[in-house]
């Protein structure tokens, strides 16, 4: 699996694809946490003082400039879509795919190779990215960050990998599926309009079917509940969840704030949750967050292994 | 290269090898043995299950029933160590389209767990060997679908295969292009032993090179033989006959789809064409000349290989 692993890196690393990615998430990132600090140093006399890192990270100004974290809650998905839309389809259009299966190699070595080959371009994606914004930080911001803080973004970090990964995960999925690449991309692109739009259609729709009166307050308090249990089965709501209590430690009703018409971001009045009180918080979101991406990836694995190989 | 041999000394076999999809019989219980360094032609219009058994015999495809062995081990159970000894080029084959020549043929050394120097000699004399040492650094993109032919050769070299698999390694070539890769086929047989199997649906090009052909039809192996054996098998039966006749009609195919001995009998433009038993010529004549057609000349042939060919898969379709 070393060569396929090393072959897909270097093909990913060297492809303009991936240096027109990481351009575009390189430079609207520094952008989100340029506009942040700005407006954290507009507003130092309310501003609380902990944990001023990591609000270079939710702080936004408005639908035209969002905060790092919605940015990569939206469009981060594209990463994970991008890597891997033609990961099998690829091949398969290049009829690379039976001279590769006729090499010495087991099969599933070539969806695991492409798989930890994506999530590692993404890691290293997101580190760069990451140091970059630290760097910034500490230029913008006028102080190193403190231990807590670290330890918040590196958390921050692992949960930015594994939601993209999950998205690499649906994209090898589209592209072991669909023998054309086109196809698989417009397919995963569809997935994502699910899990980010419709969901919430879906949801709500369980939730009414659950509770079909809302007269009282109970009623309702229920109805939202369903309606919440039921959105995190997908990614981005996991994601935003996550995010929302690791780094807004403050946030103790995630759910209600989540649906609260002013953003999920909107109530902040940070006071420190230790770190350990915040990874109870998130671990069952990591947990979910993987076991997604457990799935889809063992979908693809098993069609993949299945599948008679004629190209 | 170390791998042991099991039971006898067959390189390829096909013991009762059946595929089927949903009900559709793609390949039915063949029953096939190739020698060590034989060259073998693996013939049959398209969708008699050519394909189909090569994949089996890579453990591409599972096969439904029956075995397909590679130098003894069951390409099913054992496919890592059929894929070691094994060279695969299959039907419109392609390569990473951005990585030159080089660089894709050092990705299947790799794949192939060969040390690096060793795989730079290889390589380097790899793409000597199909003539393109001068674009070994160009990307494949470029290249012409010849040029990419002669890389998939060069490509399996690489791995010093025992047996190797061409699927329909001619399609799209021009006439130079069939002759080249010919060529490079028969030497490598020749000058490294190996074993070859060419699958075709276009007999002519691959004849010259093969020492032994089989037809598929439907699945089936319906002949075996030697070029020559096969054409003997044929001629004993009949022969075919170009009439050239001015005039002709409906009624007088007829007629001669009634004379004794014919086989078969098609018209074209001036010519009629006759599959018939030789000693039936004079009343092949006797009958157009009953007609009062002209009978301008009356050529006999012997069957070609591409006619025996045709004739075992027409008689295959028949069925
Ligand atoms: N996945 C499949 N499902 C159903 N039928 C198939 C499949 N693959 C091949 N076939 C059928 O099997 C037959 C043999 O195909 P193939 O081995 O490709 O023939 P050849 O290589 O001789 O042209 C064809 O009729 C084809 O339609
Ligand atoms: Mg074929």
């Amino acid at each position: 699996m070393g060569a396929i692993f090393w072959k897909e890196m270097t093909d990913y690393l060297g492809s303009r694809r991936f240096v027109v990615l990481l351009a575009f998430i390189a430079l609207s990132g520094v952008y989100t946490v340029f506009v942040a600090a700005q407006t954290i140093r507009a507003d130092v006399a309310n501003a609380p003082t902990e944990m001023v890192f990591l609000r270079l990270f939710t702080t936004g100004a408005g639908l035209l400039k969002p905060s790092f974290v919605t940015f990569v809650g939206v469009y981060g998905p594209f990463i994970g879509l991008a890597l891997g839309f033609d990961a099998i389809s690829g091949e398969r259009s290049r009829r690379t795919l039976g001279r590769l299966l006729a090499q010495p190699v087991y099969r599933d070595a070539v969806i695991n190779g492409k798989f930890l080959a994506g999530a590692a371009t993404i890691g290293l994606v997101f580190l760069t990215i990451f140091l970059i914004i630290g760097g910034m930080g500490m230029r913008l911001l006028g102080y190193p960050p403190g231990f807590q803080e670290i330890a918040f973004m590196a958390v921050f970090l692992v949960v930015s990998v594994l939601y993209i990964t999950f998205w690499l995960g649906v994209a090898i999925l589209a592209s072991v599926f669909f023998e054309r690449p086109v196809l698989s991309a417009l397919v995963s692109i569809g997935l994502w309009l699910f899990f980010s739009l419709f969901i919430l259609m879906v949801a709500r729709s369980i939730a009414d079917f659950a509770v079909a009166d809302t007269s009282t307050l109970e009623q309702q308090i229920r109805h939202g509940s369903i309606q919440g249990n039921a959105m995190l089965f997908s990614p981005v709501y996991l994601f935003r969840e996550a995010t929302v209590t690791l780094l807004t430690p403050t946030a103790t009703q995630v759910a209600t704030m989540l649906l609260s018409p002013l953003g999920p971001y909107s109530q902040i009045t940070p006071s420190a949750l230790s770190l350990h009180q915040t990874m109870l918080l998130v671990w069952p979101h990591l947990i979910a967050l993987v076991g997604l991406t457990v799935v889809t990836f063992t979908i693809a694995y098993i069609r993949f292994m299945r599948e008679e190989i004629r190209t | 290269m170390t791998t042991q041999v099991s039971d006898g000394t067959q390189a390829i076999e096909a013991r009762k090898l059946t595929k089927r999809y949903d009900g559709f019989v793609a390949v039915d219980g063949l029953e096939l043995a190739i020698e060590p360094g034989e060259v073998f032609g693996f013939l049959g219009p398209n969708g008699s299950g050519k394909t189909t058994t090569i994949l089996m015999w890579l453990g591409l495809t599972e096969p439904t029933m029956g075995e397909a062995l590679v130098w003894g081990h069951n390409a099913t159970r054992e496919p890592i160590q059929v894929k070691r000894i094994a060279g695969y080029v299959p039907e419109s084959v392609g390569f990473y389209e951005d990585l030159s020549a080089r660089q894709n043929l050092i990705y299947t050394a790799r794949l192939n767990h060969i040390p690096r120097r060793q795989a730079e000699e290889a390589i380097h004399r790899a793409m000597g060997y199909v003539g393109l040492g001068e674009v070994a650094d160009k990307k494949v993109g470029q290249f012409s679908r010849g040029m990419r032919q002669r890389l998939a050769i060069a490509d399996i070299m690489v791995k010093e295969p025992r047996v190797v698999f061409l699927d329909e390694p001619t399609l799209g070539l021009d006439q130079e292009g069939v002759n080249r890769v010919m060529e490079l086929i028969q030497r490598l047989s020749q000058e490294q032993g190996i074993t070859v199997v060419i699958s075709s649906h276009q007999l002519h090009q691959v004849q010259q090179v093969c020492r032994r052909v089989g037809i598929m039809s439907r699945g089936r192996m319906v002949a075996l033989g030697t070029v020559e054996e096969l054409g003997q098998a044929l001629g004993t039966q009949g022969l075919m006959v170009d009439i050239e006749v001015e005039g002709w009609d409906e009624a007088l195919l007829a007629d001669l789809r009634r004379v004794d001995g014919v086989e078969h009998v098609d018209a074209a433009e001036r010519f009629i064409t006759v599959r018939c038993q030789p000693q039936t010529r004079p009343s092949l004549a006797r009958a157009i000349l009953d007609r009062d057609c002209l009978l301008v000349q009356m050529r006999s042939k012997d069957l070609t290989l591409e006619e025996i060919y045709l004739r075992y898969f027409t008689g295959g379709e028949d069925k």
